[in-house]
């Protein structure tokens, strides 16, 4: 037993959304979360400058705009993957909150977090390898991706977890990769920026729950 | 939910708000005795939290709204459920981890919508710490294999039977203690607090809004010292765990009263070393056990 | 009536409707609503309770250049 007891399961053809106590709880939580940030208006940073008063720095309309849409898109996937059973329809969803990761900070017009979101670029493109790869293992070592099948299988898939787990680290930013990332939230606009955390985050858990399930 | 159930978790609330603060409190204490101070009352913290629970607030200019006042709320829900999810109802360890990794968001937020530099700074050396949160998952899955269910009340029973984990598990019992010291006030892990960028991510919610964090600050302590205690030593009743409560404030007030604030970059250093161990003991006991 | 105050009616209004919908729902949506009941009321309580500020000037705060 790892999620606490299982609600429901919601088939839509074969891919089927399972509503356990784990999955419905980060599911509400990043749903919560997305209407937070379409609510929440950016706040102003003071920054210092090197001659006469600090300056307030607010964020136009259309960088605003933009950044929220891609905020909103991560929340969605997030909550997507929260709920998904399916190793590659959740390889999908991660490599989605990547893409929107990098499209929150895009829009900011300062150059080191240009730079900072580039290399998370990088390596997140770089991470779909093993993410991918182990993915298509599993499938080739099993026959099956669902997780609910995964589950009663009983075959030793050490490797491909491996794989899988650095794929979700790299596409995360966490741990080993994060220096680009931790750079990234030097953007102002913190709403959208604490999205990129929170999804992160949220994966991880989901990523641990899924490897500790197959 | 009836009558008699609320009354008992309005008063698991209070009692783990109390207990949480009062150890707080004692915490304050032997590291002022450490220090040949002779240091604040126990009930210090309690204090400091009615009286911040009764000052005025104004908004900053600069804040980033609902965000900036939704942070102290989302504080208080999320370990809130942490105490219904763990002592009530005894549920998956994974979801009180997930929760847990709820109040690097809390800090994160806290920091970035009140728009301070410190406040900032103190978000961005939350993320750095989020490396602390790499040993928990080891810890989490370490437990798994060993017990074959992740239910708090199927690792207790599990330990009725074959002895406290503690033993079984030290290394991973080292790694949660870890978290815990990283949690207390004044550790030397303690960078998204640190005085050097004024109170962190707290700078700007002050008040009222600090009020609230304070209590789930309390809080906070109170779920992470039972959980500690009731996956590694197997005491689930909240008042049998109070003398062990104790016990590990006084050992954590005893390190944190000797360390000084280590610099970030050591602090995350020195947690990856310990994450990097878990994850050697998780790799040894999946191939060869 | 300033914003801080606002909210407050807000928070009031929610840990209202969470304190009644408790009651009246079963299981793990009424712990639900109880989490919701807690720091909101403190809040909205709260707000109401604490002195007017006596800011000069409203949320500029020191520290900060101002």
């Amino acid at each position: 037993m790892i999620d606490g007891g299982i609600f429901g399961i919601v088939p839509f053809g074969d891919i089927i959304f399972k509503y356990s106590m784990f999955s419905t709880i980060g599911f509400v939580i990043a749903i919560t979360f997305t209407i937070l940030v379409y609510l929440t208006k950016p706040e102003k940073q003071l920054e210092a400058q090197k001659f006469g008063e600090d300056k307030l720095i607010d964020i136009p309309l259309h960088e605003l705009k933009n950044r929220r849409y891609m905020a909103i898109v991560c929340g969605i996937a997030t909550a997507g993957a929260m709920l998904t059973q399916d190793i590659f329809d959740f390889a999908l969803f991660l490599t989605l909150v990547g893409i929107a990761n990098i499209g929150i900070v895009s829009a900011v017009k300062r150059e080191h977090v240009l730079n900072a979101s580039f290399q998370y670029g990088l390596t997140s493109i770089i991470a779909t390898l093993p993410l991918f790869g182990a993915s298509a293992l599993i499938l080739a070592k099993t026959g099956t991706l669902s997780i609910l099948e995964l589950h009663h299988l009983n075959k030793n898939l050490l490797f491909e977890k491996i794989l899988y787990g650095l794929g979700m680290a790299g596409e995360t930013g966490v741990a080993p990769y994060y220096a680009a990332k931790a750079e990234m939230f030097r953007a102002p606009g913190s709403p959208y920026i604490l999205m990129i955390h929170l999804s992160s985050l949220l994966l991880i858990v989901r990523t641990v729950e899924i490897l500790l399930t197959i | 939910m009836d009558f008699n159930e609320f009354f008992y978790l309005i008063n698991l609330t209070v009692y783990a708000f109390l207990i949480g603060s009062l150890l707080l409190g004692l915490h304050r204490k032997i590291m002022a005795k450490i220090q040949l101070r002779p240091g604040p009352p126990i009930i210090q913290y309690l204090l400091h939290t009615l009286k911040f629970y009764f000052k005025e607030i104004t908004f900053p200019i600069t804040a980033g709204n609902p965000l900036y006042i939704f942070m102290p709320i989302l504080q208080i829900i999320v370990w809130l459920s942490a105490l219904i999810l763990a002592v009530k109802l005894e549920s998956s360890l994974l979801i009180i981890i997930g929760l847990y990794v709820l109040q690097k968001i809390v800090e994160h937020g806290c920091g970035l919508s009140s728009g301070s530099p410190y406040g900032k700074l103190g978000g961005v050396r939350s993320v750095f710490s989020a490396a602390a949160e790499i040993p928990l998952f080891a810890v989490v899955s370490t437990v798994y294999i060993v017990t074959n269910s992740l239910i708090i009340s199927d690792i207790v029973s599990y330990q009725q039977i074959h002895g406290p984990l503690i033993l079984k598990l030290p290394i991973s019992a080292f790694a949660f203690f870890i978290l815990l010291v990283s949690k207390a006030p004044n550790s030397p892990f303690g960078i998204v607090k640190g005085k050097d960028i004024v109170s962190g991510y707290l700078t700007e919610h002050f008040g009222l809004l600090a009020g609230l964090i304070y209590i789930g600050d309390a809080i906070a302590y109170f779920v992470l010292l039972w959980l500690f205690i009731a996956i590694f030593l197997g005491i689930s009743n909240i008042f049998l765990a109070l003398p062990f409560m104790i016990l590990i404030t006084f050992i954590i007030s005893i390190i944190n009263g000797l360390t000084p604030l280590l610099a970030p970059h050591h602090s995350v250093m020195l947690q990856i070393t310990i994450a990097i161990v878990v994850l050697l003991d998780l790799l040894h006991r999946v191939i060869f056990l | 009536m300033d914003i801080e105050k606002k909210v407050g009616i807000v928070c009031l209004i929610i840990g209202m409707l969470s304190f009644i919908l408790m009651f009246i729902t079963n299981g793990l949506i009424s712990y639900l609503f109880y989490i919701l009941f807690v720091p909101n009321i403190l809040y909205g309580v709260g707000i109401f309770i604490v002195p007017k500020t006596r800011r000069k000037k409203l949320g500029k705060i020191p520290f900060r250049g101002y």
